[in-house]
């Protein structure tokens, strides 16, 4: 075999192992459409901001106005939102960094359980916002 | 003896780096959305593919007969991360998702892997493959 063949076998290999990995792996990606990215310049200003972090990282510091909804505290955290009010607000979360997975989690579950649609994810999360309040 | 230590730099590089994409998968399709490729299916492709091309193509190195065809995969991932890392540089990201959730500033993952370009491509020239070196001593022996 030629060695751009075994190449092409090591590639098949390696489609196969994924898509077993897409089938069985339990943080696998999902292939159907999540929540958006959303950069801190693009924020509309009826904005309410979602921060997914633990309530420890929320109690050291958020973003203004943030209301803490995160897996760890997910009653309390929705109790909290309804009692905010999310009439005509766009919804963003955040967590610590852009690959942190929380905010979509969020996003997802918040979408799922409570209805709500056009959920943002804001780009860079609470790294960015602190770096851009420097 | 140095070609097998040479052959474990890219290797380590490949296997980890994978590896720790593996780990989860979900959040390297995360960081492509934010910063790469905007369809879902795609970074969800990229996402379980990639760290399986990686890590095949460092454990290839272990067997002789897949050692070159190892190197070439390994040569042409890096021949695609490189305009990548250059997209992160011209944007100022902060960190170019090699490593997962791991911080690597792209300039140092650029060195990296134009250093580790230059070294793949050095020992896939230099290694003849083992077809070539049997033929090789056919001949020498005939020639006896």
């Amino acid at each position: 075999m030629t060695l751009v063949g075994r190449a092409a076998v090591l590639v098949c290999a390696a489609c196969v192992l994924a898509a077993l990995t897409a089938a069985i792996h339990p943080r696998a990606p999902r292939l159907r459409a999540t929540h958006p990215a959303i950069t801190l310049d693009s924020v509309p200003a009826n904005v309410l901001w979602i921060d997914a972090r633990p309530a420890a990282k929320f109690a050291d510091g958020c973003i203004p106005g943030a209301v803490n909804v995160s897996e760890d505290a997910w009653i309390d955290g929705v109790e909290r939102l309804l009692t905010v009010g999310l009439d005509q607000r766009q919804l963003v979360v955040y967590c610590d960094t852009r690959t942190c997975p929380a905010a979509a989690e969020i996003a997802a579950r918040l979408e799922r359980e409570l209805g709500i649609a056009g959920i943002r994810i804001l780009d860079g999360g609470w790294h960015t916002w602190s770096a851009a309040r420097r | 003896m140095i070609r097998g230590a040479l052959l474990l730099l890219p290797g380590l590089v490949f296997l980890i780096a994978g590896a720790v994409k593996l780990w989860d998968p979900r959040a390297f399709q995360l960081d492509l959305q934010h910063h790469i490729v905007p369809t879902e299916w795609l970074t969800a492709t990229i996402a379980v593919l990639l760290p399986w091309l990686e890590i095949l193509a460092a454990g290839a190195l272990i067997l002789p007969r897949w050692r070159r065809p190892g190197l070439l995969l390994m040569a042409s991932l890096l021949m695609l991360f490189i305009p990548v890392l250059l997209v992160h540089i011209r944007r100022g990201q902060d960190s170019c998702g090699c490593f997962g959730m791991v911080t690597v500033p792209p300039l140092t993952a650029l060195i990296i892997d134009g250093a580790l370009l230059g070294l793949i491509t050095w020992l896939l020239v230099s290694q003849r493959a083992p077809d070539d070196r049997s033929r090789r001593g056919a001949s020498d022996l005939a020639e006896v």
